[in-house]
């Protein structure tokens, strides 16, 4: 970590190296440790630590976007040297650009102490916890990873935001032959990082999963897990919630958005405030990110609005802008799932009939229109019945229109875990659903 | 730097690292987005940095820094062998390399054309006029052009004495047209979705593609889209065209045959594979129509080099022959315990992250058909064209791919119908065996895909899909409901 005053030294250079060109800047630096195990064993243990500046200038309405990661005074010389050559090349917006309104703010630090200097020797304690507790009845795959992130967003007109977070997070299938159970974790230290519990499940799920059998392909009630809830609103997010395509009406929020897409209890939040949540407190364009409701008591409220976009469409930016290169797409990167109030065991045990879902594989969009989404089931997919879990599944393929899966919501756990994605980690419950479309199994 | 790097091995060595390697890159990426005639984006950026990688008796540990001082650079060694050392104490296993001689070599992808060295200008103005020309059809809401140009410089040494120098070029670009109407959007894209096409050649590659000609059909092809029927759920004889192959084998052989995958490296991330160690030689992959090579020796190949990242040199195996598996993707610790050589598949996609198996250009070998011919042997059936969409198990063995559009063959023609929303799925084997015709080598094409996804840290690698059009019997269409 180099720290705000580094950070605000850089921008002293930067006023003093760019005088005459409007500019927004955006440093990432990151230093990022991940230990990865399979079959029990290490087998890749990497750290890396960078640092980029990207800058995006701005002359006659026209823009252009130049990243380097040397960061001394010849490097922001290069830098400018390459934007004023660019500027020469671009061609005018047919908007009105505007570089975004100056923002002040502290300096936001949320890195804990313990990360600051951390060891491979930590990372290897964590995956010896996890050996400890599968005993030798599975083997164990997966990885441990902690990670120290800078952030710093400055612009010539005055724009000077420093934050900083850390978080770790693992992930682990603990295989029993071919069967597995999976599960993830993710927290702002490796003192919070809740592991046993977890790994607990992992191995209970892969000794659960031996002996799968069959069932066919059709529409089943399910129970879905905290993760396999979090990709399907994960998708969601990336698909309708961008207030750019909205306008242009090729995003299913030009037909879903302000009605009634499920029941009541369904609450769905980006809210970097949120405790179980990584602090995203700025966006890049330095825009305060606040708790806003995508889902509100079942209602689609609302979609957000990166720089470009609110420029172009005479829009409120929403905080949401995370690509200096792409001024118009929005995502929610703090994903919150809201909790419901029935307890995960009687979703369970009130279920006579149905399958039980710990986690989707490779989910991918089949039709961007109705937000069809695909994907497998696997580490953990089981028989319900009669309120129990009473076999395993083999692997099932599903194809969900995302807004007639929201209708099928039943109940929602009171529950809620805070899972790692490949991006900033996901806060879901348990759900369950009924009409659960699977169309084919792997035999 | 050269120097400085094999001071910095020197160093490791006599701390006690069995072997180590370091490779000090420079990536230069230009890239350009023009919507509907307006240049939106514009970006230029240099990323430069070390990656070390050391195995401490059977332990690896890998550090990288973008920090060019020789404390920060000792620094970073010092952390690769304190990992590997961390790793070591956990091993239970030996480590084994396979083979692999000392080069001292260098590598400069075939380009032509510099893209570095034509003018934005000309870039620009390409872009804009075939978005122009889609936007003239009054059904497109959204016409846009990408352009992406890198140059990546690689130096790598290891302790074994080998000194690579490799200069590749990546030149891609491609054109999409969003058209709406009261039944909705549909999307087109050539010559292939998600950002075009993509090859180590320079600009003369852009050149070829001939996007402006191109541009009124795929405006003309999604407005007609929005209002074309879909195909109703059913088993058809299908030909799936090359660009729609690509991602076919990439995902469906490609990524099982990686070796690692197959060990387990993979298993809690993107999955393992069905390709698991007693098939190599035994299963029938497909029908003996079915020939698959990785080959990183292919002029222009998206998936080509000199050297990979291990130090290896670029070579040709196969994967699939007459329809049986005969081989692995592999680097050389995984080919080690193979009793193999490695094939050359370590791949890093920066400086930041240490080389894991990855693909190289994977191609589905050419036929003897002509396209007409092989339409010419469908009754009732569909050619798929264009990615839109995919999908596979964590075995690779259940897959669903979704494509832009389905051209409709009768009585062995293509009728003129189009249908939107295509969808196919099938298990991997059973689908490579209904394949009972490819097209010939005129129809060859190496498709680029730049975004394959692998590894924990992620990492985003380019590589490369050799296909013709092929012809498949009874496949499942229409299945996403």
């Amino acid at each position: 970590m180099r720290g705000e005053a580094f950070y605000r030294n850089l921008f002293r250079l930067m006023n003093e190296h760019f005088i005459g060109l409007k500019f927004l800047a955006v440093v990432w630096e990151q230093d990022q440790a991940l230990t990865r195990f399979a079959n029990s064993r290490i087998h890749q243990n990497v750290a890396e630590r960078k640092a980029s500046l990207s800058v995006l200038a701005t002359k006659d309405n026209k823009i252009a976007l130049a990243t380097s990661n040397d960061l001394t005074v010849p490097g922001l010389k290069a830098l400018r040297e390459r934007l004023e050559t660019m500027l020469r090349f671009a061609t005018p917006l047919d908007y009105e650009f505007r570089l975004p309104e100056v923002s002040m703010g502290y300096p936001v630090e949320n890195v804990a102490e313990s990360l600051k200097k951390v060891f491979a020797e930590q990372r290897a304690i964590i995956f010896d916890r996890m050996l400890k507790i599968a005993a030798n009845d599975v083997l164990l795959f997966g990885y441990v990873s902690d990670n120290v992130t800078e952030n710093v967003v400055m612009s010539s007109n005055g724009t000077f935001l420093y934050q900083s977070f850390g978080g770790v997070s693992f992930n682990v299938v603990a295989m029993n032959e071919s069967a597995s159970g999976y599960a993830s974790g993710v927290a702002k230290s490796y003192e919070e990082l809740s592991v046993d519990e977890k790994v607990e499940r992992a191995v209970r799920f892969a000794k659960m999963s031996r002996n799968p059998v069959e069932i066919d392909p059709g529409s089943y009630t399910v129970v879905l897990g905290p993760e396999a809830v979090s990709d399907l609103f994960m998708y969601f997010g990336w698909l309708c919630t961008n207030g750019y395509t909205h306008e242009l009406k090729i995003s299913p929020s030009a037909k879903y958005l302000g009605t009634k897409i499920g029941p009541n209890e369904l609450n769905v939040y980006d809210d970097p405030t949120h405790p179980m949540q990584l602090p995203f407190v700025y966006d890049l364009c330095g825009k305060k990110r606040e708790k806003t409701a995508i889902i509100e008591n079942g209602v689609f409220k609302n979609v957000f609005y990166a720089h470009g976009a609110a420029l172009r469409f005479n829009k409120k930016p929403t905080g949401h802008t995370f690509s200096l290169d792409d001024l118009d797409s929005a995502v929610p990167v703090n994903l919150v799932v809201d909790a419901g109030t029935m307890p995960v065991e009687e979703m369970i045990k009130g279920t006579k009939s149905g399958i039980y879902v710990n986690r989707f594989h490779y989910m991918n969009i089949v039709d961007p229109q109705e937000a069809i989404f695909t994907g497998m089931t696997r580490d953990g997919t089981f028989i319900i019945e009669n309120g129990q879990l009473t076999k395993a599944l083999k692997n099932m393929r599903f194809n969900v229109k995302f807004f007639e899966f929201t209708q099928n919501i039943e109940a929602i756990s009171k529950e809620v875990e805070s899972v790692a994605s490949e991006y900033f980690p996901q806060v879901a419950p348990y759900m369950k659903v009924q009409s659960f479309n699977f169309t084919s199994k792997t035999a | 730097m050269q120097e400085k790097l094999e001071r910095l091995l020197s160093f490791l060595t006599s701390k006690g690292a069995r072997y180590a390697d370091v490779r000090y890159e420079e990536h230069t990426r230009q890239e350009l987005f023009v919507e509907n005639g307006v240049l939106k984006s514009f970006t230029h950026s240099v990323d430069v940095g070390t990656g070390i990688r050391v195995l401490y008796e059977n332990g690896w540990g890998f550090a990288a820094t973008d920090e060019r001082g020789d404390a920060a650079l000792e620094r970073t060694a010092l952390k690769a062998l304190e990992i590997a050392m961390a790793s070591n104490k956990r091993s239970n296993k030996e480590v084994q390399l396979s083979l692999e001689p000392a080069h001292k070599a260098a590598f400069k992808s075939w380009v032509m054309k510099d893209p570095f060295l034509i003018s934005d200008d000309e870039k620009i103005d390409l872009l804009k006029a075939a978005t122009l020309k889609m936007k003239e059809n009054s059904r497109v809401v959204r016409a846009t052009g990408s352009m992406s140009f890198r140059r990546i410089d690689k130096l790598f040494l290891s302790t074994e004495g080998s000194v690579i120098n490799q200069e590749i070029y990546i030149t891609g670009a491609g054109i999409e047209a969003d058209a709406l109407g009261e039944a909705g959007f549909q999307r087109r894209s050539y010559p292939a979705s998600f950002g075009g096409d993509h090859a180590t050649r320079g600009w003369e590659f852009i050149e070829e593609m001939k996007l402006l000609e191109h541009a009124p059909k795929v405006a003309e092809e999604a407005a007609m889209l929005v209002d074309a029927p879909e195909i109703e759920p059913g088993e058809y004889d299908v030909i799936i065209s090359g660009n729609q192959l690509a991602l076919q084998i990439h995902e469906s052989c490609g990524h099982p045959s990686e070796l690692d995958r197959v060990m387990g490296s993979e298993l809690s991330f993107a999955g393992g594979s069905f390709l698991t160690l007693d098939k190599l030689g035994k299963l029938k992959y497909g029908s003996e129509h079915v020939n698959i090579t990785a080959d990183a020796t292919i002029i222009g190949g998206l998936g080509s080099f000199g050297f990979d990242d291990e130090g290896v040199k670029a070579q040709k195996s196969y994967i699939v022959r007459n329809g049986l598996f005969v081989g692995y993707l592999m680097d050389r610790q995984t080919a080690a315990e193979l009793g193999l050589r490695s094939n050359g598949a370590a791949r890093a996609d920066s400086w930041s992250h240490p080389p894991i198996i990855r693909m190289t250009n994977i191609n589905l070998l050419p036929g003897n058909y002509t396209l007409e011919e092989l339409i010419a042997g469908v009754d009732y059936g569909f050619l798929l064209d264009t990615n839109k969409s995919w999908s596979i198990d964590d075995l690779r063995l259940n897959f669903q791919f979704a494509t832009e559009i389905a051209y409709e063959i009768k009585g062995g023609k293509l009728t003129g119908k189009i249908f939107k929303n295509p969808v196919y799925h099938d298990i991997t084997p059973n689908f490579w065996n209904k394949c009972d015709g490819i097209a010939n080598e005129s129809y060859w094409h190496v498709w680029g895909v730049p975004n394959c996804g692998k590894g924990q840290p992620m990492q985003v690698m380019h590589v490369g899909h050799g296909t013709s059009p092929a012809r498949f019997r009874k496949v499942k269409v229409g299945v996403k409901r």
